[in-house]
């Protein structure tokens, strides 16, 4: 910690790690009111125990919170199958571009991998965890780790083959 | 995303859409938000010490104190008792306990807990302690549904297990979202209580549901296999406003091969959901049943030639019954008839599921 005032010191943190924490929820659900429960919940959490966390560890510990508290709310949800987004609609209504085209591909693509897979890839590939890490942040050994990541890769490289993505 | 052959350029690939993946522009998390429930949990954090202080300062009172306690529970429990007050309860195909909420920031102000082990009830509370006396829900049997308001936030809890519903809101005609989500769909399935918090609608409350069977086509084969198949929809009403507790009353029913909108009226207050549900539908289909507000305006449009006509008739719960109907059958190669029913400034679009 700083010797500034702590709320002050967290709002810098806030700011300086949402969007790394958006997007690894927004990777990891592929749902805009689950990836922002998620990052809020956990920011909440951060915030309560802001006196004891170190900043050099803040982005880790909070990101791990994120993916806990995804695991919990799985759990918890695992039965409901979203029928629509209003986001998804308001694109639409703007109309598509690029950039949206290549997120709902990589989004999408991901929605396909088991829950533990997922995590893993993006936590591997996106926030650049090493393997020792990634088995700390989800309590897993580092064959489950190892396994997942090579699993991952390998159904997402099939996926873009059989959906033709592959062919350019 | 092109997905290349090798290990290597495969991970190197992902990387690169993922660290450049674009997120929604509507996907934030509010600071504010976040200290205000920081704080409040902080705040509890120091009462609950405070409580158990108290705990370890009477427990030196010894056994002297036991009866006194027990006494003051009995006398006061009663009084701080959550009301059961369940608005509205259907009776139908089930449901999945669930619950929608939509007030800004709602799902991170309600807490919602199972009361019982097994839960026998919900309850519905705040997580601030200057918030609303918390509500007890029993839990639903299979099939039946209650709704209420808890601060603002609609809530709505069913028994079991059903798939395939959707969601539309219904917003105060002073009190509406921008016009593109004046009825949004939201998710309808599960087992587990439902939050959608979407942030279009944030600061808005609903003040109805509609449920639509979006598996009507296969679902409606099965209890209704003559044309023209009628409408699958549900809509609950809410619990009445403090202000205007006899407030008029739409009833959508399913009944045979027709869509009808009964109107019990303003006196007497409808009658109990199940009730009305065994004059009208009757027999063993499941029944489709709707309360919302009273309809200002019925329109209709039948794709084709078709004739749709739409009658009213005394109903036996003493209100009127509209009855929706389209000749000939209406093909499933055809758009759907869609019956727009207006209350106020708002309008609720019906679909007909085709046979």
């Amino acid at each position: 910690m700083t010797g500034r005032d702590p709320r002050a010191d967290f709002a810098d943190f806030v700011r300086e790690a949402t969007p790394a924490l958006l997007r690894t929820a927004w990777l990891i659900t592929g749902r805009v009111d689950q990836s922002q429960d998620l990052v809020q919940a956990a920011f909440v959490k951060a915030y309560v125990a802001w006196p004891r966390i170190r900043r050099a560890e803040a982005l880790a510990y909070v990101r791990r919170i994120v993916v806990n508290e995804h695991t919990d709310s799985w759990r918890r949800t695992r039965r409901e199958v979203p029928t629509g987004e209003i986001e998804a609609r308001q694109l639409a209504a703007v109309g598509k571009t690029s950039d949206v085209d290549h997120r709902d591909e990589i989004v999408r693509l991901l929605r396909h991998l088991p829950e533990q897979q997922r995590k893993v890839v993006v936590l591997r590939y996106y926030a650049d965890l090493s393997e020792r890490q990634v088995a700390d942040a989800l309590g897993i050994s580092l064959g489950a780790v190892k396994s997942a990541a090579s699993r991952g890769l390998a159904a997402l490289r099939d996926l873009t083959t059989l959906t033709g993505d592959d062919r350019r | 995303m092109t997905m290349p052959a090798d290990d290597a350029s495969v991970e190197r690939r992902l990387r690169e859409s993922m660290a450049h993946v674009t997120l929604p522009p509507t996907l934030t998390v509010q600071l504010d938000d976040i200290v205000r429930a920081g704080d409040s949990i902080l705040r509890r954090r120091q009462l609950r010490r405070r409580s158990a202080i108290g705990v370890a300062a009477a427990a030196v009172l010894g056994a002297a104190a036991v009866p006194v306690a027990r006494h003051l529970a009995a006398s006061t429990t009663p009084a701080k008792r959550p009301a059961d007050t369940p608005a509205t309860e259907y009776v139908g195909p089930g449901i999945a306990a669930l619950m929608a909420t939509f007030p800004s920031g709602a799902h991170r102000m309600i807490s919602i807990s199972d009361v019982g082990r097994p839960a026998t009830a919900y309850r519905i509370g705040s997580v601030d302690a200057r918030g609303p006396e918390p509500v007890t829900v029993a839990m639903p049997q299979a099939g039946q549904i209650v709704t209420g308001h808890f601060g603002g936030a609609l809530f709505l809890i069913a028994g079991a297990e059903v798939n395939g519903y959707g969601l539309r809101l219904v917003f105060p005609p002073d009190r509406q979202p921008a016009t593109s989500v004046e009825l949004q769909w939201g998710t309808l399935v599960g087992a587990t209580l439902l939050w959608p918090d979407a942030v279009a609608l944030q600061g808005f409350t609903p003040i109805g549901l509609v449920f639509v069977d979006s598996n009507a086509g296969t679902y409606d084969a099965l209890v209704m296999p003559s044309p023209p198949a009628a409408v699958a929809t549900l809509v609950f009403r809410t619990q009445p406003s403090p202000d205007d507790p006899h407030a008029d009353q739409l009833l959508l029913v399913r009944s045979g091969d027709r869509l009808q909108l009964n109107k019990p009226g303003a006196s007497p207050p409808p009658q109990p959901i199940g009730q009305e549900l065994a004059g009208i539908s009757g027999g063993a289909e499941a029944p489709r049943v709707a309360y919302g507000w009273a309809p200002a305006a019925i329109s209709a449009h039948a794709p084709g030639q078709r004739k749709l006509v739409v009658t009213q008739r005394p109903a036996a719960t003493g209100g009127v019954l509209y009855a929706v109907t389209a000749a000939p059958a209406i093909p499933k190669s055809i758009e759907p008839l869609v019956v727009t029913v207006t209350c106020g400034h708002s309008s609720v679009r019906v679909p007909m599921a085709q046979p």
